[in-house]
């Protein structure tokens, strides 16, 4: 019997290291993707373009290139054939580090396209995805400034945009679950082409998975703090004053330090829904020309300003988001949670907008840096 | 087939009645003195090196014989020609007692005796042969031996020598109950081996079992005491050791004051011990002669480096032919640019890095020391350079496969060490086969294997598997010596305790 | 009568019942269990956990009447020689054709997540050459392994932890949103999950030490796993929305596939790893019982060991031949209903005829 099992070991063996390795894939023989881009041409048909490094061989100093490579096609994963025809070794996105959308695109809806990302057991599911105004084609092939590769270079981008909560922080696994959920909504980072480079403008809002608005990025880090969602640092410029011998005097220089929301769902008569959002900021002034800082009068007075100032744009975001049908903070979901019964006689896309908000910022100064 | 039965169970053969060792019929000693020197040169085929001498004992025909190979000149004259003449009118009882004789009647018992380097005494008439103690002992320095160097400590080594060795352990153990029990090994070597052990600590059933495994060794050649490990270990086909070798007397004293069990044998320095885990063979002298901390994080980084030594290459290669999406962004493309215009598979590159590194070890311990670091330098970093900018191997293949090299050598044990260096390479070939999961199924058959290997009853794996908490304190991280209460149960030693609860005591700093 | 070599203390049994449990279910189990009660799954986890506690009583009570007996050895003695030979032969197949089912699931999933070219039939070998190997030596080797590799279910955790850096508690709210139907549903997926426990009628004999000091290492295992899933499903339940974990057959993995850090990217392959051995235990623990039930098939209270190779062969030749998805599902459907019968059914009647016929060993051997 062990002579048996031996023998079994040894056939076994055999046949397993005679038969070679059938997922081998080395990694010096693909092509990583670091970034890609997915459009809409005029006709209907998707456009992608990815951006393929271009790693040399030579083991000191790595000096690395990319190159951009477009096709056209019905879908992400034909598209991906495509390309792989297109460039030598073989394609592979499971490096990918950017997604850019096209406006156009994410207009229509963009859960058709990235399926494949979401189905591939190698993709990257924490690759960044952005919408860019205009074509990703365009933002992809634009002169960059310097040498890094693309994919680095939007990574970088985004990356820093949000550690300073202009944009959240997403990625393709992050979105999946609001997109998915009727009483949930995200946001993405929204590209905008500058003359000179592209940059952030700020956010487009989604409802489901069509993009339905944008938000600029002074608003969209409102926005955030609103979600509660303070990255590292949050910073603002608000205008305060209409007097002022110097146009600078007439700003003032904020950062969020600390961040306090209170959300509040209220179902009245079974219909209406009104939602409080109550929101408590402590900040610190790192600009303010008119100083004196430490007159507690001066103090009270400008967090009275300050709040104004935030609570009404904040109405005006809530507005945006009413317009977009954006349900960026989840209102539904609390819906669902909380009054069960009502969420089933809702229609949640229509009423939606009829839901009330009542935004309130409080700010207190903290801190003003070592000058009063 | 059966020999595949008889091989993988080599040691597990039962009990079987004492193998028939040559017992010769007794040979009484002959009258005369001629008739006596004749048979023993017939005996010993008239070897040349085989000297008779005439010595004059008034009154007496005596004539002695003896072995000039193996005995020392000093000795002779020193042993049997001065007590003559010093006794010129005394008694052949004083002269015999003055020489240290021994009275043996039985000439075949005299003729081992003889080989082993004594001298014989025959006088005409008498019943009786008289045999002296003059062989001659070249034995080396008491030296720190060269493969298991410590920092601090004893530089004490064994030598190849039984009696000297003993002598060493029983130094350090002034104790009635240390006992010694001798073996003669080997049909026609017949060397001494001894079992040193603790008789209030070791466990009765080891000694037994000890016992019964090398009193079953029936070979012809046993010449050091190594030859005997293949003959009592439980499993000869394991690539684990499952006895600890050692040359240091301190590592030795130590083991048996756990209740474990040494044999010694004439001809080698080296001690065996049994029964062992896994984790002594990761543990040196040295930790306990640094402070715990020190010594717990030196050990623990040695534990660590088993799990290197043994998957670091196999991962490497998994992550570069099957999971490169496991490497991090940052590194991704200095990994993808050194290995980007290699021709090899990566499996090839490792297996051609790893074995030249065996081939450099190899060439080294052959050659003499200056000659080895010269072929250390050369291999290691004209052949390490030319290699990477030929472009046979990558520059990340070469970090690795030294990194696993240096963990690999941090073993305290010389044949640990070659286990394991021998290990990777079925991983490695594992890994280029599946992936992680190749890995993950090699390293389960290895566990597996080590879970059910035993040596002489003690589980492989104490105090892991098994899983004893208690066992813990001085495996993977070694506890303060105040803390270290009980001895480790592995060996089953008869007292658990080794001293007393520590007594708190009231520290006054002034 | 029982061979030393053979014996395991309390806690082995504990290790021994919590690795049985935990396996290819860790995976499967939330999208399973979401699927039938939504929200509420992680209350059909505990409600199961509960019931289960219950179940192992009653195979307590049924080891506890027989010390020194296995299940096999004392069918005969409760059923008559022919029906208690049949039963044997049933619980033996069942055992088989477990073992056989999770060791095809787990091919399945390794293919789905990394080795997606290479053969069902290399994959499939791996793992019965691994049970073999293990099976092959005594009970006391098999708990060995199974404390160590206890350290898997530990990192498990770990990992699914780092999950929590992205949820949100609305999805489970509120709580008992399926209604009490749904959730029974839920509960009768998770049995399947948990069934493991059943190993108590096979090693009961081995265990030194007193009955309650066995009654409760299995208690604890069974708390430790229900635990384990309750969090596994849970986690799945606040990271996912509902209607993405709809989508999702592996829902753990999925999760920590989006994880990244500095150091380790791609989290699930980490993951996968560690399942697996998870996941081979749990077919070990089947093995043992089904070879322990061969072997006792042909001769009384023989070694497993005896009988490892032609189990082997047999739960190869049927993961093998088992391919087609759905059929794989009718069988999943097929083992969770008949599990019932095996783990409770069948004891519970042997135990009420213990007791009403008043059978029980007396001086190590049956009446």
């Amino acid at each position: 019997m062990r002579t048996g099992l031996i023998l079994f070991a040894t056939c076994f063996l055999a046949a397993t290291l005679l038969s070679g390795c059938w997922d081998q894939q080395l990694l010096k023989d693909i092509r990583i993707v670091d970034a890609s881009g997915l459009d809409l041409d005029p006709e209907g048909k998707l456009q992608a373009t990815s951006s393929v490094l271009e790693v040399s061989g030579s083991q000191s100093g790595n000096k690395s290139l990319d190159e951009i490579q477009t096709g056209k096609g019905n879908t992400t994963r034909q598209l991906r054939d495509i390309l792989d025809r297109k460039i030598s070794g073989i394609y592979s996105a499971s490096k990918l580090r950017v997604t850019l959308m096209g406006e156009a695109l994410a207009r229509q809806g963009i859960y058709p396209y990235l399926d494949v990302y979401y189905r591939d057991p190698s993709s990257a599911l924490n690759a960044r995805i952005a919408v860019v105004e205009g074509t990703a084609h365009d933002i992809l092939t634009f002169k960059k400034p310097g040498t890094k590769l693309v994919g680095e270079y939007f990574n970088k981008l985004i990356s820093s945009a949000e550690r300073r909560t202009i944009i959240p922080a997403v990625n393709l696994q992050l979105i999946c679950p609001p997109m998915l959920d009727p009483g949930d909504a995200f946001a993405l980072p929204y590209i905008s082409k500058d003359t000179t480079s592209p940059s952030i403008y700020g956010i487009a809002l989604f409802s489901g998975d069509k993009m339905t608005g944008t938000l600029k990025s002074e608003d969209s880090m409102l926005y955030l703090l609103m979600a509660d969602k303070l990255a590292k640092t949050a910073s603002v410029t608000l205008k305060i004053n209409e007097e002022g011998s110097q146009n600078p005097e007439k700003y003032i220089a904020i950062d969020i330090q600390k961040l306090k929301r209170k959300l509040k769902v209220n179902v009245q008569n079974n219909r209406n829904i009104k939602v409080t959002l109550d929101l408590k900021l402590k900040i610190a002034v790192v600009e303010y020309a008119k100083d004196h800082l430490n007159d507690k009068r001066n103090l009270t007075q400008l967090d009275k300003k300050l709040s104004e100032e935030l609570t009404r744009r904040a109405q005006v975001i809530t507005q945006k988001m009413l317009q977009a049908k954006h349900d960026g903070f989840g209102i539904g979901r609390r819906v669902m949670a909380y009054y069960p019964n009502t969420w089933k006689k809702l229609h949640w896309l229509e009423d939606y907008p009829k839901v009330e908000f009542v935004p309130k910022v409080t700010v207190k100064i903290v801190k003003h840096g070592i000058m009063n | 087939m059966g020999f595949f039965k008889e091989m993988l169970n080599n040691n597990r053969r039962k009990s079987r009645p004492m193998p028939g060792k040559s017992t010769l019929t007794p040979r009484p000693v002959f009258p005369t003195v001629q008739e006596n020197i004749q048979y023993l040169k017939e005996a010993l085929f008239h070897t040349d090196d085989l000297v008779r001498q005439k010595v004059s004992i008034p009154g007496y025909t005596s004539e002695f014989l003896f072995m000039y190979t193996m005995c020392d000149q000093s000795k002779i004259r020193e042993e049997i020609f001065k007590p003559i003449l010093e006794n010129k009118d005394g008694d052949l009882e004083g002269i015999l007692i003055s020489m240290r004789a021994n009275k043996h009647d039985d000439l075949e018992k005299v003729i081992d005796l003889v080989v082993k380097g004594n001298a014989v005494l025959f006088i005409e008439g008498m019943e009786d042969c008289f045999v002296i103690e003059v062989g001659s002992s070249h034995v080396r320095n008491v030296t720190e031996p060269n493969n298991e160097k410590v920092v601090e400590g004893s530089h004490e080594g064994f030598v190849e020598s039984v009696s000297i060795n003993l002598q060493l352990v029983r130094k350090h153990i002034e104790n009635r109950n240390l006992v010694v029990k001798r073996y003669k090994l080997g049909n026609e070597t017949k060397i001494e081996a001894v079992i040193v052990y603790l008789q209030n600590l070791a466990n009765p059933e080891l000694i037994e079992e000890v016992d019964r495994r090398i009193q079953n060794i029936d070979a012809d050649n046993i010449s050091s005491s190594e030859f005997i490990e293949e003959y009592i270990e439980d499993k000869t086909f394991s690539p684990f050791p499952q006895l600890l070798h050692t040359e240091r007397p301190d590592r030795v004293i130590g083991n048996l004051l756990e209740g474990r069990v040494a044999l010694l044998a004439e001809g080698s320095p080296t001690a065996l011990i049994m029964p062992v885990t896994f984790f002594a063979f990761y543990q040196s002298p040295d930790d306990y002669s640094f402070r715990s901390l020190q010594g717990s994080f030196i050990r623990f980084i040695r534990v660590c480096s088993f799990v290197f030594a043994i998957a670091l290459p196999a991962y490497y290669i998994a992550v570069v032919s099957f999971h490169y999406e496991v490497i991090p962004e940052d590194l991704l493309l200095p990994i993808k640019s050194s290995i980007e215009n290699i021709p090899f598979q990566p499996i090839l590159e490792a297996l051609f890095m790893e074995l030249t590194i065996e081939l450099l070890r190899e060439a080294g311990i052959r050659l003499p020391g200056p000659v080895g670091q010269t072929i250390g330098i050369v291999g290691g970093l004209v052949i390490g350079d030319a290699v990477v900018k030929a472009g046979l191997v990558s520059n990340t293949m070469i970090i690795v496969v030294a990194l696993t090299a240096i963990a690999s050598f941090v073993v305290p044990s010389h044949e640990m060490s070659a286990s394991v260096r021998m290990l990777r390479f079925p991983i490695m070939v594992a890994a280029s086969l599946f992936g992680f999961i190749g890995i993950v199924y090699s390293l389960m058959i290895i566990l597996i294997h080590l879970c059910s290997l035993e040596s002489f009853g003690t589980p492989y794996l104490a105090p892991i598997a098994p899983f004893r908490w208690k066992d813990l304190k001085d495996t993977i991280i070694r506890m303060p010596q105040w803390a270290l209460r009980q001895r480790s149960q592995d060996p089953a030693p008869q007292k658990l305790n080794q001293q007393s609860q520590p007594v708190e005591e009231e520290r006054s700093d002034d | 009568m029982i061979n030393v070599r053979d014996q395991i203390t309390p806690g082995q049994l504990a290790f021994l019942v919590v690795q049985t449990q935990i396996g290819v279910g860790l995976l499967m189990l939330p999208s399973q269990v979401h699927t039938a009660a939504q929200g509420d799954a992680w209350i059909s986890v505990l409600i199961a956990g509960l019931l289960v506690q219950f179940f192992i009583v009653v195979l307590w009570c049924l080891g506890r009447r027989f010390p020194s007996l296995t299940l096999y050895d004392y069918l005969p003695a409760l059923l008559g020689r022919y029906i208690g030979k049949l039963v044997h032969l049933v619980y033996a197949a069942y055992f088989i054709l477990v073992s056989s089912y999770i060791i095809i699931n787990f091919a399945k999933t390794i293919r789905d997540w990394v080795l997606i070219e290479t053969p069902q039939w290399i994959v499939i070998g791996m793992m019965t050459s691994v049970c073999i190997y293990l099976v092959r030596e005594s009970l006391r080797t098999i708990a060995r392994f199974f404390v160590l590799v206890f350290f898997c279910n530990i990192a498990l955790i770990i990992i699914v932890s780092c999950a929590y850096l992205h949820v949100n508690f609305l999805y489970i709210l509120p709580v008992g949103q399926a209604g009490i139907w749904k959730i029974t549903k839920g509960v009768h997926e998770t049995m399947a999950a948990l069934a493991g426990y059943e190993i108590l009628l096979i090693c009961y004999p081995f265990v030194k030490g007193g009955s309650v000091a066995k009654i409760k290492a299995v208690v604890f295992a069974n708390i430790f796993s229900t635990l384990l899933y309750a969090f596994a499903v849970f986690t799945s339940l606040i990271v996912f929305s509902p209607q993405e974990l709809k989508l999702l057959p592996q829902p753990l993995l999925y999760m920590v596939k989006a994880l990244g850090f500095k150091l380790f990217e791609r989290l699930d392959l980490y993951f996968l790893s560690l399942w697996m051995v998870v996941a081979t235990t749990s077919a070990i623990g089947y093995f043992f019982m089904a070879s322990k039930g061969v072997a006792n098939l042909f001769r009384q209270q023989s070694n497993h060991r005896k009988a490892v190779p032609y189990t082997a062969a047999l739960v190869f030749i049927i993961a093998l031949i088992i391919q087609d998805p759905l059929l794989i599902d009718t069988i999943g459907k097929i083992l969770s209903i008949t599990g019932y019968v095996f783990i409770i059914g069948i004891p519970f009647v042997l135990l009420m005829i213990s007791v009403l016929f008043n059978i029980h060993e007396a001086r190590g051997r049956p009446r």
